[in-house]
């Protein structure tokens, strides 16, 4: 395992774009909402319960949804560029001449992504800390760590981006193709999808989408409040619940990750 | 030893038949070359024995299988074309390549001097000339000490010097006791560097063997005289002369190699007749190679 994870390090540690990615991931993370928060500020008036942006316990909300955001932008995006790029420059064919199977090669990719979730939920609960202990007066241990297992539904929200971002990099394998499919389904085809279900069918089948469903491991913490009118309409939350939110990715993301192995062992490279 | 059993190897992409039942033999130290022309379907084979490429029917195995599926590890190759990161330079692509290898190796130089790109070790492999990325390439295939290397059409699309060079560097290490597998539409190439060959056209293996065996033992005579008819009535006498063309001008036919064509001369001066022409031209691999594959 530490061998394929160095040897993927190796390849893309002097990469510049998986390097311009990263660092706008690590800046945006802790300085977006102290961003928001200006713009708030400057606008006055607003009817926004502004404190708890930023307190304890409802800042790991807050800094989840962007988060949520962050990682289906950035690290959707590496994750495309490190498999397609080697599509493209024909090193993932290379690797598997030079020696490496492909049962290897696809584990060095899913090691890296799992790294990767895991560092982004590091960088995640640090930056939440900090910004929360920074607004938060007279904060203990136990309401700092009141989250609701924050930190297990971020890493299983950057899982779920990425494997489906592998997905489609290994089906489609073209860079411009990947990117395009990934963003239009991130974020047009789901939502249209699910919307004309609602219309022609309303019935809460449409919450398990899978993108919904990794989505709300980190829902927009404003749609809490506008969930209590929507669900008076359709006759059920919009939202999934916590639990079912975690079972569903973890099956979405067993699914992405089988469907990415039959794609790269079942092609010829 | 065996390094390579292919047996009734067959491709197919949709009805297009890639590769048909191919049975190929290759023993340690041969240096093979996999003669034919564009589209024949060298790529494939080589793709296929490579693990990149799925086959529809056959089998094939490497070093009698001693190695289970990590015979790759053993194998240096190149395929089509030199495929590395180019935001890397040549140490950093090298490192990936002896990593994935398992060969513990921080120090390229001494490979990197075989393929005289030592000067440009720290250049990004981007900034490489074709030359350059095909050097490196053989560079590649050359660390922790492979069992086989096997290069696909090495000199395709460089120019004369790119050639002359790629050449120069096969030469050497087809010349270090290795064995070597060598894809090229090239015969010339392919006539200087390798020892056996194997001639594929349309997916079909026509013709395998000895480099020099495969060769015809003729030699083709062109000669000419005053007297044509003349010239032609004494070729034809003769026991060892074969396939007596008279064309406009001259005359050609053939005589075994080891005849002197000393000897056509004198018997001519002998019957009076003055030869005005009398060249001997050894059938090269290039005339066995056109005359095979144009059967289909």
């Amino acid at each position: 395992m530490l061998k394929l994870l160095s040897l993927e390090y190796k390849k893309f540690r002097k990469n510049s774009v998986v390097s311009v990615l990263a660092l706008f991931y690590i800046i945006l993370t802790p300085t977006l909402i102290l961003v928001a928060k200006e713009i708030f500020k400057s606008a006055q008036g607003m009817p926004v319960p502004l404190a708890n942006f930023f307190e304890f316990p409802t800042v790991w909300d807050y800094m989840g949804y962007i988060g949520n955001w962050l990682t289906s932008f950035f690290l959707g995006f590496m994750v495309i560029y490190m498999i397609t790029s080697e599509v493209a420059s024909k090193t993932m064919r290379q690797s598997i001449i030079n020696g490496l199977s492909r049962k290897e090669y696809f584990l060095g990719k899913l090691y890296t992504i799992i790294a990767m979730s895991a560092a982004a939920t590091l960088i995640y609960a640090i930056s939440t800390v900090l910004v929360g202990m920074w607004h938060t007066d007279g904060y203990d241990f136990e309401l700092i760590v009141d989250n609701n297992w924050a930190m297990s539904r971020f890493f299983l929200m950057c899982m779920g981006y990425m494997t489906f971002a592998m997905l489609i990099s290994l089906t489609m394998r073209r860079s411009g193709l990947a990117i395009f499919f990934y963003l239009v389904y991130v974020m047009i085809l789901e939502v249209v999808i699910r919307y004309t279900q609602v219309w022609l069918w309303p019935h809460e089948s449409m919450k398990w989408w899978p993108l919904n469903i990794i989505e709300d491991l980190m829902p927009n913490p404003f749609l809490k409040t506008g969930d209590t009118f929507l669900s008076d309409e359709y006759g059920f939350s919009m939202l999934m619940s916590y639990n079912w939110a975690i079972i569903g990715s973890i099956i979405y993301i067993l699914v992405f990750i089988g469907f990415s192995w039959r794609s790269l062992n079942k092609r010829d490279i | 030893m065996s390094v390579l059993t292919i047996r009734n190897l067959t491709k197919k992409y949709g009805k297009i038949t890639a590769l048909d039942n191919l049975n190929l033999d290759i023993e340690a130290g041969n240096i093979y070359g996999l003669l034919g022309p564009n589209g024949s379907g060298k790529t494939t084979t080589l793709g296929i024995i490579l693990g990149i490429l799925s086959k529809n029917e056959g089998s094939y195995e490497w070093f009698d299988g001693q190695y289970g599926d990590k015979h790759r590890m053993h194998i240096g190759a190149i395929l089509e074309t030199p495929n590395f990161y180019p935001y890397l330079n040549a140490v950093d692509n090298l490192e990936i390549v002896a990593r994935i290898k398992n060969v513990k190796q921080s120090n390229f130089d001494d490979i990197l001097e075989q393929v005289n790109l030592a000067h440009r070790k720290t250049s990004k492999f981007s900034s490489y000339s074709l030359g350059m990325k095909q050097r490196l390439a053989i560079a590649a295939t050359l660390i922790g000490d492979p069992k086989v290397l096997i290069f696909d059409e090495p000199t395709n699309g460089l120019d004369p010097q790119g050639i002359a060079e790629v050449r120069e560097v096969l030469t050497r290490v087809a010349g270090n006791g290795n064995t070597v597998i060598m894809a090229s539409h090239l015969l010339d190439e392919v006539e200087k560097i390798c020892s056996h060959v194997a001639i594929i056209k349309n997916g079909v293996l026509r013709k395998t063997g000895e480099v020099g065996a495969l060769l015809n033992n003729d030699a083709q005579v062109i000669l000419a005289a005053e007297d044509l008819l003349k010239l032609e009535n004494m070729l034809l006498a003769l026991p060892y002369v074969r396939n007596v063309v008279k064309k406009d001008k001259y005359i050609e036919c053939n005589i075994p190699r080891e005849q002197n064509i000393g000897s056509l001369n004198a018997k001519a001066f002998q019957e009076n007749i003055l030869l005005t022409h009398l060249v001997s031209k050894k059938q090269s691999l290039e005339d066995e190679f056109l005359e095979i594959t144009k059967e289909l």
